[in-house]
């Protein structure tokens, strides 16, 4: 190597000096922006009567699909850059571009599904307010909201979803993808509560009786006849395994109370209580989950399980009091019932109230035939009627579109090897069970365990496009 | 995962999205992002040169938005604009110089250059020794890059990237128009009644020029003239599916029809231009018939869209890489531009034969990079060109080089044939850019020395660096940028650089200095002083900008468009050329140019039965993605996996399904993606984006023989379904 001139070496430090002094502002004057002027006319010219909210209104056909407000949204509302957090999104239906927000629906299913409270319908705009600081992280609100709204923060353990910028409405100014969209696409109107999601005007996506969203599209092209976007790439959804351990134990612990076992009743239910509340992105915070008893069945769920290992707590005290007997085996009937009302209010069609009681509830008898050693043969059938509940959503296979059709597809197709899985762990358990009934009952919860998580993943709601 | 914190239900969550009014007339802003001052600059990614506004906090940007009552963008900003500081500050960016690898001190990394170059010249000559820059840095660093490697150092070539992107209209311009020198102002968007757009997806490519064009009030006729039904195509009034590299055919036909109909501006040809009698008897050859023929549209939609031209009273065309990318792109915009000079559409609001420039700084780097042409569009051969330069830098005029340099696939194939030695790339990814790329990595292997100078030390092309040069990004320096529309604007430092990184400006400076020859770029202290030197440099010239002397000016006016002579401002804020009718030619008059259409030289094959075209992917995606892929939510809007276009009858044919896992190959490699099935591409075409590095594995290494463009557009490809796995 060559000598360094000695010259270069000041010449250097000063560059490196010179790239780490910020002058702009003392350089050049500075500009007053224009305040959020322009977008007056995008805005209603009074705010929300009673009976009234402020709404978003789309024109598909100003619409190109730059994503711009994606991004403004992002920028403006100063979202997790790391994780790259939307609360909006821009999706298409063939050639036609659509852009989507929280709808802030006249009848938001987060809120009415939100344990802790952590949500609330702004009285004066009708926006939908996550309310951060009371959040526990359950993430059931991203399975009640048909339109994958709220998302979950990995960093925070809670969810965030969009606001509607109403401290900026009620300040006069318009919402950040108002301001950011360059073909003044998005605007805000204001609308009637009482009728809001009667006809939203976009002919795809979930039902909007579901939650009665109040934004409204409008377009002169309207989307050509198209498969829904559900059904463009049907793909398996989340497995939440938590969840589905909180279901299975619970319902095995009422197994165990119908055939006298409080011991192991107790023992499945806290562990089951403890898989629920391991789950929450703020665990500490779990207390809050009663709180919406009166609207929330997730709630009321949580409470059915407290009572329920209260009374098998109280039945081993008690020496099997007959009473407390029959009380744990009727809450445990209720904690069935609640678990079914959970997950059926969110209007997929594979998880309709009646099949899900079923579903539920045979777990628990096929748990308490097994726990009561019942001859295998008996076991085997009981556990083949379950099956038949599980999957006879297959008969939809050859339906062209549709939920149930694509569930059906999916778990014959991308989910087969997991219920693969499912029926060799029952076939295995019921083979261990006559010579080693403590491994074929394992085998049998962990066939049940992957059972459920196929319940979730193989669930294909509409979705937004 | 979740802070202790936050799962104690301790730390407010709801703070971290409070937002307040903020100063300076924002608006509400997040409060964590309060500003104490904002200061605008232009964006670093396409040529449509927006303006955002940084908000500083100690001078540091911490948040932009689009700048409200700029010319250019007026309030709005595409993805890439306003998610422009998180590729910059991302964790991955190059802090420190590398040797083989190996962080070094700059001293080490300096000399390393300067022996390694130093001894290549020495031992095989200046010819031995090359450097690909960009549009992407600011004109005073490509001006200062020209100059050192050049005049200082002894290289005898380099190119650009532009090369691959504007090379063929600057050769239309040059020989039409005499300068190159993009005619028109965007609010010529807002102004036609009929617009024609060849070969661009506006709506993707530059998207707040295709909502300009959204603005215009007259309800005009948009026609776009592209395969594939792009974004642009269905948004439009009228979409003609061209064949791939039927555009000449096409253009050719529309002439014959103007001229047959007499709806030539007979007035205005006769005034302003030359060669018409070549271009209607070559037109006279093309009549609709044939033309539909080549162009694989009906004749009728020749016949009516010549007509709606004619009828047109304020008709502009616009093109971008559909033109520009082909084996005869330089005589296709000619075609173009002929066009628009018979029907007199140029010179008045609302017209003009217009190509939309790619990269931030494209037009800098025609201008001012020394490579293609000595500064502000001279001539290396031309003697009294070189003793202009050599006086106003102070430079000994015979240090001036004399002879253009290699085009960059002749630079490809000088390190293929051994030639070239020594090659320095600076801010481009080559390896994943260049075309037939499969071949290039291990050209770039064999070299005795590769330098490159990013922001990033893993980008395809740094991989193989054996010195590693760290830069600043945008927003981290100062200088300026061309647009499309010839608008200088400003872009100023409100970032400190990473470590030891520093702005190529600096590097340059410290190279030259390392080199020996510091003393010939003396007067060359700061960006601001380049600045005027290159107003100096252009007086006289087409693009004089001897009127602006200060940045300041230029961050007051908004950005100002070329020509700005001393004396002459203050300026509009959008101004047009060739209002007067005259050329830059030294006779003032325009050169209508025509070629025959010719076949082209790559076909389609048995074994290769489809058109691979190529072109932007998304609004979110810049070029390599080397930026932008840094960006969690640019990638959240991106699609999620490569995705081929087909035919739904083609795709029948193979037996692929929507979403089928397939392998595209060529002649030169072949890639696997998944197919998407529709009716976007018409049959015997498939379409894939340029982000993805698979995609240049495909494309064919076919030049326009004029600009030396490669025509990304028509390689030959198969498509094969793929057995899926579970």
């Amino acid at each position: 190597m060559s000598r360094l001139d000695p010259t270069l070496l000041p010449l250097l430090e000063a560059e490196l000096r010179n790239a780490h002094e910020l002058t702009a502002v003392e350089r050049f004057s500075q500009h007053e922006h224009q305040g959020a002027g322009r977008y007056a006319d995008l805005l209603p010219a009074t705010p929300p009567e009673k009976g009234q909210q402020y709404a978003f209104l789309v024109d598909l056909d100003a619409c190109t699909g730059c994503k711009a407000c994606v991004t403004g949204c992002h920028s403006l509302n100063g979202l997790d850059a790391n994780s790259g957090e939307v609360w909006r999104q821009v999706g298409s239906l063939g050639p036609q571009a659509v852009t989507s927000a929280c709808h802030h629906c006249a009848d938001p299913a987060c809120l009415k599904g939100c344990p802790a409270e952590a949500y609330e319908k702004d009285a004066l705009t009708g926006a939908v307010i996550h309310l951060d600081d009371a959040c526990i992280g359950c993430s059931y609100c991203t399975m009640t909201c048909a339109y994958e709204v709220p998302s979950f923060s990995d960093r925070l353990g809670i969810v965030r979803k969009c606001d509607l910028c109403h401290g900026r409405l009620s300040a006069g100014e318009a919402p950040a993808c108002v301001q950011a969209c360059p073909t003044e696409a998005i605007r805000i109107q204001v609308v009637d509560v009482a009728t809001a999601g009667a006809d939203w005007g976009l002919g795809a996506g979930p039902d909007p009786k579901l939650s009665r969203p109040t934004t409204t599209y409008l377009g002169t092209r309207p989307p050509a006849e198209r498969p829904s976007p559900a059904d463009v790439r049907p793909v398996p959804a989340h497995g939440h395994p938590t969840l589905a351990g909180l279901l299975i134990l619970s319902q095995w612990a009422l197994g165990a109370a119908l055939v006298g076992d409080a011991e192991l009743s107790l023992a499945l239910i806290t562990a089951a209580s403890t898989a629920s509340v391991v789950h929450l992105g703020r665990p500490l915070l779990a207390w809050r989950a009663v709180l919406g008893w009166r609207h929330s069945w997730l709630s009321r769920e949580v409470l059915a399980v407290a009572a329920f290992t209260v009374l098998a707590l109280a039945t081993i005290l008690t020496g099997s009091w007959l009473p407390l007997r029959v009380a744990t085996v009727a809450t445990g009937l209720v904690v069935v019932g609640c678990s079914a009302a959970v997950y059926a209010v969110t209007g997929r069609r594979w998880w309709r109230l009646p099949r899900l009681l079923a579903l539920f509830g045979a777990t628990g008898a096929v748990a308490a035939i097994t726990l009561a050693g019942a001859p295998v043969g008996v076991v085997a059938a009981a556990a083949v009627a379950k099956v038949v509940i599980e999957g006879g959503v297959v008969r939809h296979r050859r339906v062209e579109r549709g939920e149930r059709a694509r569930t059906a597809r999916l778990l014959l197709g991308p989910l087969q090897a997991q219920v693969g899985r499912r029926l060799a762990l029952l076939v295995l358990g019921l083979l261990a069970l006559s010579t080693a009934p403590a491994v074929g009952i394992t085998l049998l919860l962990a066939g049940d365990l992957v059972e459920r998580g196929l319940l979730f993943r193989a669930a294909s709601p509409e979705r937004m496009p | 995962m979740t802070t202790p914190m936050h799962a104690l239900g301790l730390g407010s969550c709801a703070g971290e999205l409070e937002r307040t009014t903020g100063p300076f007339g924002l608006g509400q802003v997040p409060s964590r992002l309060h500003p104490d001052a904002t200061t605008r600059l232009v964006c670093g990614y396409c040529s449509t040169g927006c303006s955002m506004d940084a908000h500083l906090k100690e001078g540091q940007a911490v948040n932009l938005t689009p700048t409200r009552g700029y010319s250019v963008n007026q309030g709005s900003a595409c993805p890439k604009g306003w998610e422009a500081l998180t590729p910059v500050a991302a964790p991955d960016r190059a802090t420190t110089p590398l040797l083989h690898g190996r962080p070094v001190g700059w001293d080490e990394a300096l000399t390393a250059f300067v022996d390694g170059f130093g001894s290549l010249i020495a031992e095989h000559g200046p010819e031995s020794v090359a450097f690909l820059s960009t549009g992407q840095i600011t004109s005073e660093e490509m001006a200062l890059l020209g100059a050192v490697a050049k005049v200082g150092m002894g290289f005898a070539h380099g190119d650009g990237n532009t090369r691959q992107c504007m090379a063929t209209s600057v050769a239309a311009h040059k020989q039409s128009y005499g300068f190159d020198s993009p005619p028109y102002t965007y609010s010529d968007f807002e102004a036609s009644d009929v617009v024609v757009l060849v070969g661009s997806n506006l709506a993707v490519a530059h998207p707040i020029l295709w909502e300009r064009l959204q603005r215009n009030p007259n309800r005009p006729e948009i026609v776009v003239i592209d395969p594939r039904r792009t974004e642009t195509a269905a948004g439009a009034t009228w979409h003609v599916p061209v064949a791939p590299k039927g555009d000449l055919a096409l253009v050719l036909g529309l002439l014959h029809v103007v001229i047959r109909d007499a709806l030539v501006d007979e007035a205005y040809v006769a005034e302003h231009c030359s060669g018409y009698a070549e271009l209607a008897e070559a037109a006279r050859r093309w009549p609709p018939e044939r033309a539909a023929e080549v162009a694989g549209v009906p004749t009728a939609t020749i016949e009516d869209l010549a007509r709606r031209i004619g009828a047109g009273k304020a008709v502009s065309f616009w093109w971008t890489m559909g033109v520009n990318q082909g084996h005869q792109a330089v005589r296709t915009a000619q075609a173009i531009i002929d066009l628009a000079l018979v029907t007199g559409n140029m010179g008045r609001p609302g017209t003009g034969a217009n190509s939309v420039t790619g990269q931030c700084n494209a037009m800098g780097s025609r201008l001012w990079s020394m490579t293609a042409s000595l500064f502000a569009g001279r001539a290396f051969e031309n003697e009294a060109d070189r003793a202009e330069v050599a006086a106003i830098c102070g430079w000994p005029t015979e240090a001036v080089p004399s002879k253009p340099s290699l085009a960059y696939d002749q630079i490809i194939e000088g390190i293929r044939t051994g030639q070239i030695k020594g090659l320095w790339v600076l801010a481009t990814n080559t390896a994943h850019s260049w075309g037939d790329r499969g071949e290039l990595a291990g050209l770039l292997d064999s070299l005795d020395l590769f330098v490159v100078q990013d922001l990033y030390a893993d980008t395809d092309t740094a991989r193989h660096a054996h010195v590693f040069l760290p830069a600043a990004g945008w927003g981290e320096k100062d200088g300026t940028m061309i647009n499309s529309e010839r608008r200088i604007g400003l872009v100023k430092q409100v970032r400190r650089p990473p470590g030891d990184a520093l702005p190529d400006f600096s590097i340059l400076r410290l190279l030259a200095h390392a080199w020996g020859c510091g003393d010939l770029f003396e007067a060359w202290s700061s960006p601001e002083e380049v600045f005027r030197i290159l107003g100096r440099l252009s007086a006289g010239r087409p693009c004089d900008h001897s009127g602006i002397d200060s940045y300041r000016q230029l961050d007051d006016a908004g950005g100002i468009q070329w020509p700005a002579p001393a004396g002459s401002g203050p300026w509009a804020s959008e101004r047009r050329l060739f209002e007067d009718g005259r050329s830059y030619h030294p006779d003032g008059r325009f050169r209508l140019v025509v070629a025959e259409p010719e076949p082209t030289p790559s076909p389609v094959s048995e074994t290769f039965p489809l058109v691979l075209l190529t072109g932007r992917g998304s609004t979110a995606s810049w070029h390599t993605e080397t930026r932008t892929g840094r960006s969690a939510l640019l990638r959240r809007l991106q699609p999620a996996c490569l995705l081929v276009d087909l035919h739904i009858d083609d795709a029948a044919a193979l037996g692929v399904g929507d979403d089928a896992e397939v392998e595209v190959t060529s002649a030169n490699g072949s890639v696997r993606c998944r197919a998407r099935v529709g009716d976007v591409v018409q049959r015997g075409q498939v379409f894939l984006p340029m982000h993805s590095a698979a995609t240049n594995v495909l494309t064919h290494p076919v030049v326009d023989p004029i600009s030396r463009q490669p025509s990304y557009k028509d390689t030959p490809v198969a498509v094969r379904r793929v057995r899926p796995r579970r």
